[in-house]
């Protein structure tokens, strides 16, 4: 008999790919998706139709049945997204232990294993008529659990193993109002969710955000083991779409605030030069031996990054860049305040009145180029090392110089 | 110490909301259920919640009322991992916007015995653009704490403001409404009413950093006046080469939009829906993509991209591309 649909999951992964494509594609059918079965598409995509709910358009293109998780990540106060970190599922057992056990644990009494089993029949099971029971190793195994969870501690009297619930933090209301708005831009802030969702009143945010991406959220427990593993100096192991089993040690995130793309800086193991990865590619991340060398790498990743525009680490001789900028200084100082706010390690110089000149070192020229094309109708020259690279950037320029004056460039 | 775990979950979430609130009848759990879980909580979440044969054995009804088995209101207890994180949080550069140094000690204190999840210095924000909010600064913090104030407690604000292209301070009446933050720009603006000089009130946006002084009104307002949003789109063809697809859909996933896939291989409809006031952001961001991307809707955008595109061929063009 086919197994009854659940709306919460075990696994995270699968949904985690899933809700990524509906949200950044939201073009793909049925049958593009090639992460599993048919009926694992069917209940993934009804899990994410019951979670977004409200954000759930649909199209039909071709008789073809297509989802999309449309939201606009202006100016929001919350995420949508973080719902997706609310779905594990439990059994009946974890519920249960989960309220009974705090409910004992409620002041600072102490437990061995043996009264705390005693303790739920009389005081909890006992209300019930049915033959419902716990084990004692069921209700050990879970007290294990809250231990490791920092929800309780355990403490040894002489050979007997005591438990109790460790002293319960209050947070004020100016602590709150600061997750409310690091939650949606500090790292991993589905932990500031999880904080927030167990206050009973919470005045409203008063922030709102521009320039979040909240698709990052996907990627939260992939970020925070790393991360972790960064702050350690431990080497990783994960899977990305590509292989499956990779032996890494990471030395940096690279998050970008204008694409949100995020990727992992490293080094493979047994290879000499730095790799980047992209972040919402790893999965199944684990935590290695500490590695004595990581400060050396880490030495190399902070030269290699002086001559590196964005997260490529090309391993290629420096070239010279210096772009000619013919700006007039009375009307558009907002473009000069640009070249200063955007230049990342570049050089702006004013040559002359509405002459400026900005100048970097790149190992990696391509990374430049979207950059350099938001300036179009200012550049004065270019002077590159990289002929070929400058070259390419003109022939770009043409082609879509094509694009919008077709009629002109047939004539 | 993992991420995902059931008591971070709603149906735990909601479970303890319910169990503060008994007694209760079923309908009114039902609501509370409704109120606060997804599309398909209710179905699976009342099964397991009143089902006396396989249920979680949570709670006993007596006639009509049902009641919580517990002695005591529940409330989840805050684990390792979120102690971790506050701490972490708490080293953050922007921190003394939100909390007082006293208030940073005190929390730092009831996390002493825990570690940081990890550093500032392991996370790289490459491309965040240089920013002129002084965040160290106590004239700055001491203005985003009476804006808060303004905005949570809905008080007239007076502000002092000097734009950057500005000599002089203008006094401004302003109905706070919220701050917003842009990571890209690593800034802060208040967003809000200001009254004009023939005392209607029209939306404005401040930089945080050209605010000189706040002060906080006694008299309230009302906030009922919703704010107009006037939502604007383009349409793009995409084409697929050189990763641009990837790069596109992730570039722009902070707009509402919509992709299309098209019959010619490679080729994808792209609508992105903005706000105007964000118009020049977008332009910048479309050039960026070069000739991957090419808007055909509506013609007043395509004419700035023209502009430019012309500007810069009157300015500096290769002659050997002519050839």
């Amino acid at each position: 008999m086919a197994k009854k649909f659940q709306e919460l999951v075990k696994n995270s992964e699968i949904l985690r790919r899933y809700a990524r494509d509906f949200y950044i594609y939201g073009f793909k059918d049925r049958e593009e998706f090639t992460y599993g079965s048919k009926r694992s598409y069917d209940n993934e995509r009804r899990r994410i139709e019951s979670f977004f709910s409200e954000f759930i358009e649909i199209d039909y293109n071709n008789g073809k049945k297509t989802l999309r998780l449309a939201i606009d990540g202006h100016r929001k106060s919350e995420n949508p997204f973080q719902r997706l970190w609310k779905s594990k599922s439990f059994t009946k057992n974890d519920i249960f232990l989960h309220f009974v056990l705090l409910d004992i644990f409620i002041d600072q009494q102490k437990f061995t294993i043996a009264e705390l089993v005693e303790l739920i029949d009389t005081d909890y099971l006992s209300v019930f008529q049915d033959d419902y029971m716990l084990d004692p190793l069921t209700i050990r195994k879970k007290v294990k659990e809250y231990v490791a969870l920092g929800i309780l501690q355990e403490n040894k009297q002489g050979k007997t193993l005591y438990y109790q619930q460790l002293p319960r933090m209050v947070l004020s209301e100016n602590v709150l109002q600061a997750i409310q708005f690091y939650k949606e831009v500090f790292p991993v802030g589905i932990i500031g969710e999880h904080l927030l969702a167990r206050e009973t009143k919470i005045q409203r945010s008063p922030y709102v955000f521009k320039h979040t991406f909240f698709h990052q959220t996907f990627d939260a427990e992939v970020t925070l083991l790393l991360l972790q593993a960064i702050h350690q100096q431990r080497e990783v192991s994960f899977q990305t779409y590509k292989q499956n089993d990779i032996q890494f040690l990471p030395l940096k995130i690279y998050s970008s605030c204008e694409s949100g793309r995020q990727h992992l800086v490293g080094k493979l193991k047994g290879k000499k030069r730095l790799y980047s990865i992209r972040l919402h590619t790893i999965s199944h991340v684990k935590l290695k031996a500490v590695n004595p060398q990581t400060v050396l790498y880490q030495e190399q990743l902070l030269k290699q990054k002086e001559v590196v525009w964005n997260a490529a680490i090309a391993n290629r001789p420096t070239q010279v860049l210096k772009v000619f900028f013919s700006i007039d200084e009375e009307k558009e100082v907002y473009l000069i305040r640009r070249l200063e706010k955007e230049k990342r390690q570049g050089d702006v110089t004013r040559l002359e009145k509405n002459r400026y000149l900005f100048q970097i070192k790149l190992a990696d020229m391509v990374a430049i180029t979207p950059f350099l094309r938001t300036f179009f109708g200012r550049i004065e020259k270019i002077q590159c090392t990289n002929r070929l690279w400058e070259k390419q950037f003109w022939v770009d320029y043409q082609k879509m110089y094509s694009l919008y004056f077709e009629e002109e460039v047939q004539r | 110490m993992p991420l995902f775990h059931e008591i971070y979950g709603q149906y735990f979430a909601i479970a303890e909301k319910v169990l503060q609130q008994l007694p209760m009848n079923k309908n009114e759990i039902q609501q509370v259920i409704e109120e606060n879980g997804y599309g398909e909580t209710l179905f699976h979440f009342a099964d397991a919640f009143f089902n006396e044969e396989d249920a979680w054995h949570l709670v006993k009804q007596d006639k009509e009322c049902y009641h919580s088995i517990l002695h005591q209101l529940p409330q989840r207890p805050v684990t390792l991992l979120e102690k971790q994180w506050l701490k972490t949080m708490l080293q953050d550069d922007k921190i003394s916007l939100f909390l007082t140094e006293a208030e940073q000690l005190h929390l730092l204190n009831q996390l002493q015995e825990v570690s940081v999840l990890f550093g500032p210095e392991d996370i790289d924000y490459y491309d965040q653009f240089q920013t002129d909010d002084r965040f160290h600064n106590t004239e700055y913090q001491r203005n985003i704490h009476l804006l808060v104030a303004g905005i949570q407690k809905q008080l007239y604000l007076e502000i002092e403001y000097q734009g950057l292209d500005n000599q002089v301070n203008v006094t401004h009446r302003i109905k706070p409404d919220k701050i917003e933050y842009s990571h890209k720009n690593n800034k802060f603006r208040l967003k809000g009413k200001r009254q004009t000089k023939k005392g209607k009130w029209e939306n404005c946006l401040l930089n945080v950093s050209e605010i000189q002084t706040v002060r906080l009104l006694k008299q309230h307002f009302e906030n009922n006046s919703v704010q107009r949003i006037t939502e604007k789109s383009i349409t793009c063809l995409l084409k697929d080469q050189r990763d641009t697809l990837e790069r596109a859909t992730f570039h722009f996933s902070n707009y509402r939009k919509v992709t299309q896939k098209l019959e010619d291989e490679a080729m994808y409809q792209l609508t992105i829906f903005y706000l105007a006031q964000d118009e020049t952001e977008l332009l910048i961001q479309v050039l960026s993509f070069g000739p991957f991307l090419k808007v055909t809707a509506p013609n007043r955008f395509i004419q700035q991209i023209q502009y430019r595109l012309r500007k810069q061929r009157e300015m500096f063009y290769p002659k050997y591309l002519d050839q």
